[in-house]
């Protein structure tokens, strides 16, 4: 019998059509390839080139050709100290001092919030996650509220409104208050993390170490310490890498006394035009990320094993805190309150001061929330309500935040899809490397890199930059990691036998994904668009350098009246950016049930 | 039911999971309404076949047809997806889709193949009232119990009036009592669809108990196709002798002699001698005689085999004893109730006319056409 090669091909491409996960696989690898590794080449070649600000010094070479300029200037060069040694010094400070500090206070309040019969733990760890909500920089803001000096010139902060003293540089400015304000932000990672592997960690493991005859610090140090570790040390590398790419903290507490980080130099580089610096610099932030992952992967690698659920129930019996009870009640509640409630407080409080630097209720005014545009106040901007410019952010800000989610929710079910449906294969393994791969590019490092290679077009992409399209892009893309592991999750959750009863039963591919996968997922899915929102709203790293009036976000618009030393405006914005980040959190949840709660300890 | 009865054949079918070979050759045809079972321990490729006949799984090699229509053939190039194949399929985990209720569950496929909604509506009520789940439909799965969950599958599957069924392991997950009650079910239900069913497990007792023909697999290789009697009776290897069977059968190396004009067979700790001898190619075999087969006496009895009894365990209905002489171990079975003290001695008849002979290196059954 002979059957003709045509139709063959309707039997494939009818296979095609009902068991897409191949070709959405193939798709999606080609795309994030180009849309991840192919800037990593891009600004390898331009660090390693001629760029036209460097005509200047090379005045016969041709732009593009290859030179080690950038690299000798940064590294060897008269400038290299202040361009690289420094600022790396003081990352790698920073970035220690806050991991500590940080791993010490989130995992601590976790083992107290999870393990202990500490009072109103409940109310205590959900607002825990609160700092992860705001933007990262809000502490810095109320920092300076509460202790500016007159370093600056302007106004001073309250501290020295009742006090009358001028505190000493290194307590209002640089390395200090750098370190202080982005631990009590990025604490709430190693909150998330632990919490959700100490819930996993049976008691009676613990109490079998009790009969055992070890003693209560013992049983912590030898069981329960080792199974914590590989969340720990997520959380550790989490937060080391957040901190070497963080932007507005350093740039806010550190730029007034030319203090300065990775992050900042890169971004004041890549201002100056001088893009063949920043590239290098960015390169090297990257570079420390892979280290830090790599060393990560390769010392808790094999103990990963460890921390597994068993799925069968298990009782976890609070450990009694005794005498402890009351201080560390006190403790907690002094910690939440000062990272909570504070700032907001000292921010809008900030809002009402007519004159800045004056904080007796004389001085309060409504001004620069409902005031008119007048030549009578500083800078003459109208207050936030009815500014155009505040507005446009805000839309700008809202726009950004719902399409990154969107997108996001979308390519995370897509992408997880691919990758489970076709688990075992290499396509599979390299898509779900590639969608974790914006991971290890710090964040003002990928935006570095986007702007160098959006400023011209490439194949199907024209030249982004400047536009709000680009602006979505590159958060879709530093979100991807997140999202793409919570379609993973969520798909693999859902066993392939509930789709194949579909297709017996001739239910073809998008029906199933219409009325079984999309579903079936939607917690998790609706999970990571909310913090893809989130991430999105509160972004300013990432951003900050392809942001342009026309599409301005709100973080930027904070930022810019920070600098411009619009303490007013900067606190009046920040408070509705919180507020609206709340509310949104606030009302998913209350739309999509605590099937969310799950997936933020996930995270 | 309004089913058309269908053929299913399969043809030298190979399938390779990377260098893994899941099935081997194998070769498969079931009448229409045929009921077939699939038996085997996991791992030997059983649910693979089933997955194949569905379409879920492309074979490497070989052919597929149900009914007249080739759904697979390797050679010509052709591949039936599932969704055309027109089959109905009952997964282990029922796999029934937790956020829909059990009416939506049953009716989604109709619906998307447009089927009228009056029809839709009777066949839901139909298929309901045959799984005597009438007035469920509303309920979620998780609101049901295991049994319940198990009945909503096989609702779907009455629903879709599909000509061929295809079921792996639907009773594996729910507990011993509603196995036994689900496993009578099962049978009603096939007699009323007559629908062609291949059946796949793991439990003999199903096997033995449902199937028109079953079809014992061991590591991608068919170990033998017959009728549940002659399975039980006649194993084809030593693999299905011990396979079948609980308590297990019992196996002893023997060597025939002849002597005088006489035949024994010599069994290592005792020596029987043999009326009918059966035309055996060897000397040395291997004996196999179900625990059923052997006659115990608890008093002494002239020429019965003196043995000591070891272990006995009551299990109502019958008793399970183990019995040895020197180095030998035999299990026998007694129908009824026995206490007994251990270490007494206990009279055996075996009769030889039980034997199943096997060459003791391909384990093949020597004379497989032999009454028992």
């Amino acid at each position: 019998m002979n059957i003709s090669a045509k139709h063959t091909f309707s039997f494939r491409v009818r296979r095609l059509i009902n068991t897409p996960e191949r070709l959405l696989a193939a798709f999606f690898l080609v795309l994030l390839v180009f849309l991840v590794l192919t800037p990593l080449v891009e600004i390898i070649r331009d660090a390693l080139s001629i760029q036209s600000y460097d005509l200047a010094y090379f005045p016969d070479a041709e732009e593009g050709s290859f030179t080690l300029f950038h690299l000798k200037r940064v590294f060897t060069g008269r400038l290299s100290k202040a361009l690289f040694y420094q600022p790396m010094m003081n990352s790698l400070i920073v970035g220690t001092g806050v991991t500590l500090l940080a791993v010490v206070i989130g995992s601590g309040l976790a083992w107290l919030v999870v393990r202990t019969d500490l009072p109103f733990r409940v109310f205590f760890g959900s607002m825990a996650v609160i700092p992860y909500m705001m933007p990262s920089w809000v502490l810095a803001l109320a920092w300076m509220t509460l202790f500016k000096n007159d370093r600056l010139g302007g106004a001073t902060g309250i501290f020295t409104y009742y006090t009358g003293l001028q505190l000493p540089d290194w307590f209002s400015y640089g390395m200090f208050p750098i370190i202080i304000c982005l631990a009590m932000h990025y604490y709430a990672y190693s909150y998330l993390l632990v919490s959700g592997a100490l819930m996993t960690v049976d008691s009676e493991m613990e109490e079998a170490g009790a009969i055992c005859g070890l003693s209560r610090f013992k049983r912590l140090l030898l069981i329960t310490m080792p199974l914590l570790l590989p969340a720990l040390g997520s959380a550790v590398v989490l937060t080391f890498i957040r901190i070497l790419g963080t932007f507005g903290t350093p740039a806010l507490l550190g730029l007034p006394v030319r203090f300065y980080t990775f992050s900042t130099r890169i971004y004041t580089s890549l201002n100056a035009r001088n893009a063949g610096d920043g590239y290098v610099l960015a390169l090297v932030l990257v570079a420390l990320a892979i280290l830090f992952i790599y060393i990560n992967s390769r010392v808790l690698g094999v103990r990963r094993s460890f921390v597994t659920v068993t799925g069968k129930g298990f009782r976890q019996n609070p450990i009694k805190l005794g005498r402890w009870r009351t201080p560390l009640t006190v403790l907690v509640g002094l910690f939440t309150f000062s990272v909570v409630f504070l700032p907001l407080l000292f921010l809008g409080w900030e809002s009402l001061l007519l004159h800045p630097g004056e904080y007796s209720f004389d001085n309060f005014t409504l001004h620069y929330w409902i005031g008119q545009a007048s030549d009578d106040y500083v800078h003459g901007d109208a207050g936030i309500l009815h500014n155009d410019q505040i507005l446009a952010a805000l839309g700008n800000s809202l726009k950004l935040g719902f399409s990154a989610a969107m997108i996001n929710g979308l390519l995370g079910l897509l992408i997880g899809y691919a990758i489970v449906r076709t688990r075992g294969s290499w396509m599979s393994k390299s898509l779900e490397a590639t969608a974790f791969a914006p991971y290890i590019f710090p964040s003002i490092a990928l935006g570095a890199i986007y702007i160098g290679i959006f400023s011209t077009s490439h194949g199907p992409f024209p030249a982004l930059y400047g536009t709000f399209a680009l602006l979505v892009l590159i958060t879709t893309v530093k979100n991807l990691p997140f999202t793409s592991r919570t379609g993973i999750a969520a798909l693999l959750q859902i066993d392939k036998s509930l789709e194949e009863a579909a297709r017996v039963q001739g239910i073809g591919w998008l029906k199933r994904m219409l009325h079984i996968i999309i579903p079936m997922s939607t917690s998790g899915l609706v999970a990571g668009m909310l913090l893809t929102f989130i991430t999105a709203m509160r972004e300013l790293s990432l951003i900050i350098l392809i942001l342009t009036p026309s599409t301005m976000v709100m973080t930027g618009l904070i930022f810019g009246y920070q600098s411009e030393d619009q303490s007013q405006h900067a606190g009046a914005v920040t408070l509705i950016l919180v507020l609206i980040i709340i509310i949104a959190n606030i009302l998913v949840r209350r739309f999509f049930g605590d099937s969310l709660s799950r997936l933020t300890q996930s995270k | 039911m309004g089913f058309d009865m269908q053929a299913i054949k399969l043809t030298g079918i190979r399938k390779t999971f990377g260098h893994e070979v899941a099935v081997e050759k194998f070769d498969l045809t079931v009448n229409p309404g045929e009921f077939v079972t699939v038996l085997g321990p996991s791992g030997c490729g059983k649910s693979t076949i089933l997955r194949i006949i569905a379409g879920l799984e492309e074979p490497d090699q070989g052919e597929v047809l149900l009914g007249e229509r080739v759904v697979f053939s390797h050679e010509k190039g052709i591949t039936v997806v599932p969704e055309d194949r027109d089959i109905g399929l009952i997964f282990q985990s029922y796999a029934l889709w937790p956020h829909m209720t059990v009416a939506r569950n049953i009716t989604l496929a109709l619906k998307n193949s447009k089927v009228p909604a009056v029809e839709i509506e009777e066949r839901l009520e139909n298929a309901l009232k045959m799984v005597q789940l009438e007035g469920y439909g509303k309920r979620f799965p998780s609101e049901l119990s295991g049994g319940q969950q198990q009945r909503v599958a096989v609702a779907r599957l009455i629903a879709m009036q599909s000509p061929i069924l295809l079921m792996d392991e639907p009773l594996s997950n729910l507990d011993a009592m509603l196995r036994t009650d689900m496993r009578s079910e099962m049978k009603r239900l096939h007699r009323k669809l007559n629908a062609t069913t291949i059946y796949v497990t793991h439990d003999q007792v199903e096997a033995l108990t449902l199937s028109d023909v079953v079809v014992i697999m061991n590591d991608g290789v068919v170990q033998q196709q017959a009728t549940p009697y002659d399975i039980y009776h006649h194993p084809a290897n030593l693999f299905v002798a011990e396979f079948i069977g609980d308590p297990r059968i019992n196996m002893l190396p023997g060597g025939i002699r002849q002597e005088n004009d006489s035949t024994y067979i010599d069994l290592g700790g005792f020596i029987l001698p043999f009326q009918d001898v059966p035309v055996l190619k060897r000397k040395d075999v291997i004996v196999t005689i179900r625990p059923e087969n052997i006659e115990l006496s608890m008093s002494e009895k002239p020429d019965w085999l003196v043995m000591q009894l070891d272990t006995v365990q009551p299990m109502g209905s019958e008793t399970i004893m183990q019995v040895s002489i020197g180095k030998i171990l035999l299990t026998v079975t007694k129908s009824g109730f026995f206490h007994m003290d251990v270490g007494q001695s206990v009279w055996l008849k075996i009769d030889p006319a039980y034997f199943n002979f096997f060459d003791p290196e391909t384990g093949i059954n020597l004379n497989p056409n032999k009454k028992i």
